[in-house]
């Protein structure tokens, strides 16, 4: 969690006074509640901000530039953080991603039926060109979201009533647990009415949001220039004058850049480059606890897959120890559960079907295909981690008669393949966006066409579809929470995917910036760096 | 027939060659899978939305109305809109083109900077030391990777001397120069030892012909020979391999464009063919044909005016 004084560098130390000291406690004791009320969010910014000093461009290397600054049609991480600076949600991830806590709006009221939710917006918020944000401005962000491609995230909701400036009222067709989640869903982040009558090309050239920053300009392919939102709602923030996304693909460039001072900071410095950067003097090496989990699928369209024992003998045989030394340099943990740690209902006790060889030798004998078949496991051509994980899961099967050909595909193609199901095995990432497991789960285990994430395996189990709806209609937490843990024990031991590693989101930084702190969703929260030159 | 007309004749060529190429990679862009619909929308996309996409993009027309439509808007100058990124293909393109531009014409002036003296003293001082080094030293460069010189003068010059900005394109004329200096070298390190090799052999033949003889008897300067009679004859067959040279940088500066971070034609247009951005992938191979047929037609003319025994038919 983000306590005030500790998050800098080693040896930094701050004059906490007595005050401060206690407003820290009040804010670390209120964010562990979960949902709460405005006053927390006021006091663990005020905590944070001690020592805090206004101004300065922060100059940020990005992998790949965005593809677009529209909240309703961002799918990719670049988009999705970038929005995130631009505008904002009714509701935000907490540090553990575990809840969500009020961000333009101050909480909401579910009505004895569990259909009607009335959320109360939070007052004085006003957009970055001075008017006040009010429910017709939610009102048409959620409507215009239900055209996107991410409109799936809002399919329980049938009706939004404005009864008055300061209140927006959702009907959900049945109860539906996920909501108050769906809200901090980047899709769902708030635009102003009408888009001011614009277009949306014309809008999106200079948009117009209640986030810390305002778009100044996009060279695409190039950088990105943000400056401050004078009209913030949070008190005396950002503290940064402007931010400069830089788009330098090359690892190797982007880490030069890092160590010449160029850059303040950069994303994702190669797992292979951590040990060498943590020793350099200036250089903050982080590794965010992050919601990304990795894995591989396997195609029910295949006859061999269809078999619960070869599926379940393949992850019994992958040394996922291997993989993460190999692969992360160390830098992860092995996974059971198709959840992370840090999304919400994450049951440790997932069964964990780790490297056994005697058990995979067990599971194949037990299958149809005792000694084994050839098949073939499809990665991205260039991609240099999925490469090197499926060496190592070829190296593993072999054990257990599965002869594995790599095949690449570039990732138009791979996608496209995936999508239908001709494909044999492919890895996949997932990550979550929000403070709800359901962003992903149904299309992991839920939907008739299966799938997980980027990887469809088309595995049809109609006791686990049961159980997704049932976490979706439950608004009670600890009722979700069971359903959730029969949920991931169900597909640890039914294994359509074969689990991998959680791994972190690695950033590299000048000790010069302070306050870098991202929760499991990668969302940036620049309104909280400042810069300590 | 004269050099006018030798010029018009081939630029009148030069439209069908060009549109001969925008046909063959139209098709192949088109008929290769992957759907840019479905990777703009991602996996979660209904299968309505995709196709409504599709629609708006045209996609869903035959392939020949598509070409058709292509074609018509390329004769006003117009590449249709970005699939990605929604805005006009024209300007992405040429945005992308003039710094490709940029970083060709400066790695060419840098390696006619090493090549020509290098190579003159190399002829010169034929079989001495200073021939051998120069004929040695520069197969370096050719044999090199161009990402691995790019990371070592980077690390030379950009980090541990901060010379020169490590990458990056900086605004203004100056900062131009500056940020572009090292791709640039990197490139040109590259196509010289081809050009020094080439020039050093033309000019040993050159100052063994007869014409240098009678320059030499009739008392002229050695640099006066040197200058005016040596240089003169022994630019055509470098100029051609110059030529050549620029053709394949034209469409190989991506390795450069990548590891300098420069918003440049080769990193657009891979991207583009990754995403199936099928307007601008379009744009870019009409553009970079031109390029190739203009510069052989330039080095053509250069040679013709160097040559005056060139006779065109």
């Amino acid at each position: 969690m983000t306590d005030g004084g500790s998050s800098g560098g080693a040896g930094r130390q701050y004059a906490v006074s007595r005050r401060d000291f206690l407003k820290t406690l009040a804010a670390g004791g209120a964010a562990i509640g979960g949902v709460s009320g405005f006053g927390t969010l006021l006091t663990s910014s005020v905590a944070g901000a001690s020592a805090a000093k206004r101004g300065g461009n922060l100059t940020f290397a990005r992998a790949a530039d965005p593809e677009t600054i529209d909240p309703s049609a961002a799918i990719d991480t670049e988009s999705i953080w970038t929005v995130l600076c631009l505008y904002d949600c009714l509701y935000d991830v907490t540090a553990s991603g575990h809840s969500e806590i009020p961000w333009l709006a101050t909480g909401y009221e579910l009505s004895s039926d569990q259909l009607t939710w009335t959320f109360h917006l939070r007052s004085g918020v006003k957009f970055s060109d001075g008017r006040p944000m009010d429910s017709t401005d939610v009102r048409f962000t959620l409507e215009r979201a239900l055209k996107g491609p991410n409109a799936y995230i809002l399919s329980a909701v049938n009706a939004i009533d404005t009864p008055n400036a300061s209140t927006v009222v959702l009907h959900t067709s049945h109860p539906w647990g996920p909501l108050a989640g769906d809200m901090s869903m980047y899709s769902n982040a708030i635009l102003p009415n009408e888009l001011r009558g614009m277009k949306d090309a014309e809008f999106f050239n200079h948009p117009i949001g209640t986030g810390p920053f305002i778009m100044e300009s996009w060279t695409k392919g190039q950088q990105m220039l943000l400056k401050r939102n004078p009209h913030y709602w949070q008190e005396g923030k950002p503290y940064l004058d402007s931010v400069t996304f830089l788009t330098i693909p090359d690892d190797n460039t982007r880490l030069v850049e890092l160590k010449g001072g160029d850059v303040d900071i950069m994303e994702a410095p190669p797992y292979s480059s951590v040990a060498a950067l943590q020793s350099t003097p200036g250089i903050v090496v982080d590794l965010f606890k992050s919601s990304a989990v990795s894995s591989f699928g396997m195609s029910e369209k295949k006859p061999q897959f269809q078999d619960l024992h070869v599926r379940r003998a393949i992850s019994y045989a992958v040394d996922r120890e291997s993989i993460i030394k190999d692969v992360l340099f160390g830098h992860g943990t092995p996974a059971a559960s198709f959840f992370s740690p840090s999304w919400p209902y994450y049951y440790a006790d997932t069964p964990k079907l780790w490297y056994d060889p005697e058990k995979a030798k067990k599971e194949i004998a037990l299958s149809k295909y005792p000694n084994g078949f050839s098949t073939t496991f499809a990665v991205s051509a260039g991609d240099e981690l999925n490469g090197t994980i499926a060496q190592i899961v070829q190296a593993n099967l072999k054990v257990i008669g599965i002869d594995v050909a790599i095949q690449s595909y570039d990732p138009s193609t791979l996608s496209s393949l995936v999508a239908a199901g001709n494909y044999d095995m492919s890895p996949a990432i997932g990550t979550l966006d929000i403070s709800d497991p359901d962003e992903n789960v149904p299309a992991a285990v839920g939907e008739a066409y299966g799938g997980i994430y980027d990887a469809y395996t088309f595995y049809n189990n109609p006791e686990l579809l049961k159980l997704v709806h049932q976490s979706e209609n439950t608004i009670a937490p600890a009722q979700r929470a069971k359903i959730y843990n029969e949920i991931q024990t169900l597909t640890a031991e039914a294994c359509p995917f074969v689990m991998l590693y959680y791994s972190p989101f690695p950033y590299a930084e000048q000790t010069t910036v302070e306050g870098f702190d991202i929760p499991p969703t990668g969302a940036y929260h620049l309104e909280k760096v400042w810069l300590s030159l | 027939m004269t050099r006018g007309m030798y010029v018009r004749r081939r630029l009148l060529l030069m439209l069908p060659t060009a549109f001969g190429v925008t046909l063959v990679t139209f098709f192949m862009i088109h008929l290769i899978p992957g759907d840019p619909a479905v990777t703009m929308l991602g996996i979660r996309a209904t299968p309505k939305a995709v196709a409504l996409l599709r629609r708006e993009w045209g996609l869903n027309r035959p392939l020949y109305e598509q070409y058709w439509l292509f074609l018509s808007r390329i004769v006003r100058g117009n590449f249709g809109t970005s699939l990605f990124y929604g805005s006009s293909a024209t300007g992405l393109i040429l945005r992308a083109s003039l710094v490709t531009l940029e970083l060709i014409v400066y790695a060419v002036v840098l390696s006619v900077v090493i090549a020509v003296p290098l190579a003159v003293l190399a002829a010169t001082h034929r079989n001495r030391i200073a021939d051998q080094a120069v004929r040695a030293i520069p197969l370096v460069g050719m044999g090199m990777p161009s990402a691995w010189i790019a990371i070592m003068l980077i690390l030379l010059l950009g980090l541990k001397n901060h010379v020169f900005p490590v990458a990056g394109l900086q605004a203004g004329f100056i900062g131009h120069l500056d940020s572009m200096f090292l791709p640039s070298l990197t490139l040109s390190l590259g196509i010289a030892p081809l050009l020094i090799r080439s020039l050093r052999s033309s000019l040993i033949d050159a100052f063994e012909a007869d014409f240098v003889t009678t320059a030499r008897s009739k008392g002229i300067g050695e640099y006066r020979v040197l200058i005016r009679h040596a240089i003169r004859n022994s630019l055509a067959s470098s100029l051609n391999i110059l030529g050549l040279q620029i053709a394949f940088l034209i469409s190989g500066t991506l390795v450069v464009e990548s590891v300098f971070a420069l918003p440049g034609v080769g990193a657009l247009m891979v991207n583009s063919i990754f995403r199936r951005d099928f307007p601008v992938v379009q744009g870019i191979t009409f553009i970079l044909a031109l390029a190739v047929i203009l510069t052989n037609l330039g080095t053509d003319i250069i040679h013709s005016m160097l040559d005056p025994r060139v006779r065109f038919e």
